[in-house]
């Protein structure tokens, strides 16, 4: 099974990253199923904004082929602003989280269950850039 | 400014506090029930894992990612994925994460007085060359995963760890950059009630 990470790091079939990758195959698999329930699951936060907030995380971690898969499907909406502001947060600076950022969202309409769903996609870019920016490492040295 | 890191690194078990509203376990469906007993052993007792049941599909793919990542056979030793995982903690300034993970070094690799240093001072704390090149290669590709560079892998092939090994530490950078990023906005670590201080 290929995943997302496979794609946009280019990884061959039979290559040298592709053998190290099948070692572990349930990261792919759960790569592509929480690709599934983060971007297709039903939630209370659309999929065009889902996909905007991940676009701008993959964005600030420099990874521009992530957020070019993302810009796709991407699209604004008047929540967004405060959904990117905590994105921003959670990327750069998680140090910085209180319980009033989390209390912001609720201001803007977010149910309990769509500020895990945010936060959890949200984490998941920085695992996804991470996992890319280590694939390149590799490929190079 | 507040930070997260102004709790302090103690290296004891801390107890975490939500600051968004929580399964309630007896309306949770049997779905629910079944991904938390997929998550960890003590899940159903755990505020973490009832808030984040609430999106139930998500929390299960993670719980497979990082326990794949995490206790997964073979690769990178245990204790060292969790020295990776520890350093990032301390690094992004998540007290739980990092107190679960130190401990949990301890348990497998010893060399308790390692872990205080580096809870207490921080990830510049002195080392034996081989961590001394894991925890400065997580620190590079936690803080920005761009700054990680070619010397960094090289420096860990000389230390001994083969490729397959050098890619089970960055996936644990990799999950941490996902959890402590869930542990330390969406509550907090708290001191338990019957420790001592």
């Amino acid at each position: 099974m290929r995943d997302l990470l496979d794609e946009l790091a280019g990884i061959q079939p039979g290559s040298r990253l592709d053998g190290l990758r099948a070692l572990r195959p349930d990261v792919r698999a759960a790569v592509a199923g929480s690709e599934a329930a983060i971007f297709e699951g039903e939630s209370g936060l659309t999929t065009e904004e889902r996909h905007a907030v991940a676009q701008a995380v993959a964005e600030w971690n420099d990874e521009p082929a992530l957020a070019a898969h993302h810009a796709a499907r991407a699209a604004a909406s008047p929540r967004l602003p405060a959904l990117l502001a905590h994105a921003e947060m959670l990327t750069k600076r998680p140090d910085q989280a209180t319980p009033a950022a989390v209390q912001a969202l609720a201001e803007a309409g977010l149910a309990p269950r769509d500020v895990v769903m945010l936060s959890q996609l949200v984490a998941h870019m920085n695992f996804m850039a991470r996992m890319l920016a280590t694939f390149r490492l590799l490929e190079r040295a | 400014m507040p930070s997260t890191h102004d709790f302090g690194f103690p290296m004891q078990s801390l107890d975490w506090a939500s600051w968004v509203p929580v399964l309630d376990l007896d309306r949770a469906t049997p779905n629910e029930i079944k991904v938390l007993e997929e998550s960890h052993p003590k899940a159903k007792e755990n505020p973490y894992y009832l808030l984040l049941v609430q999106e139930a599909e998500v929390l299960r793919q993670r719980s497979k990612l990082f326990n794949t990542i995490m206790y997964g056979p073979r690769g990178a030793s245990r204790a060292e994925r969790e020295l990776a995982a520890t350093a990032e903690s301390r690094l992004n300034g998540c007290p739980y994460c990092a107190s679960v993970h130190a401990l949990r070094y301890v348990q497998m690799k010893g060399d308790p007085d390692l872990m205080a240093r580096l809870m207490e001072q921080g990830v510049d704390t002195p080392m034996e060359p081989r961590p001394r090149a894991i925890v400065d290669f997580a620190v590079k590709l936690a803080a920005t995963p761009s700054a990680a560079t070619e010397a960094d892998i090289a420096r860990l092939r000389e230390q001994g760890l083969e490729d397959a090994q050098i890619l089970d530490i960055a996936m644990s950078v990799a999950m941490f950059a996902n959890a402590n990023r869930l542990m330390q906005t969406l509550g907090e670590a708290v001191m338990p009630q019957d420790a001592a201080p």
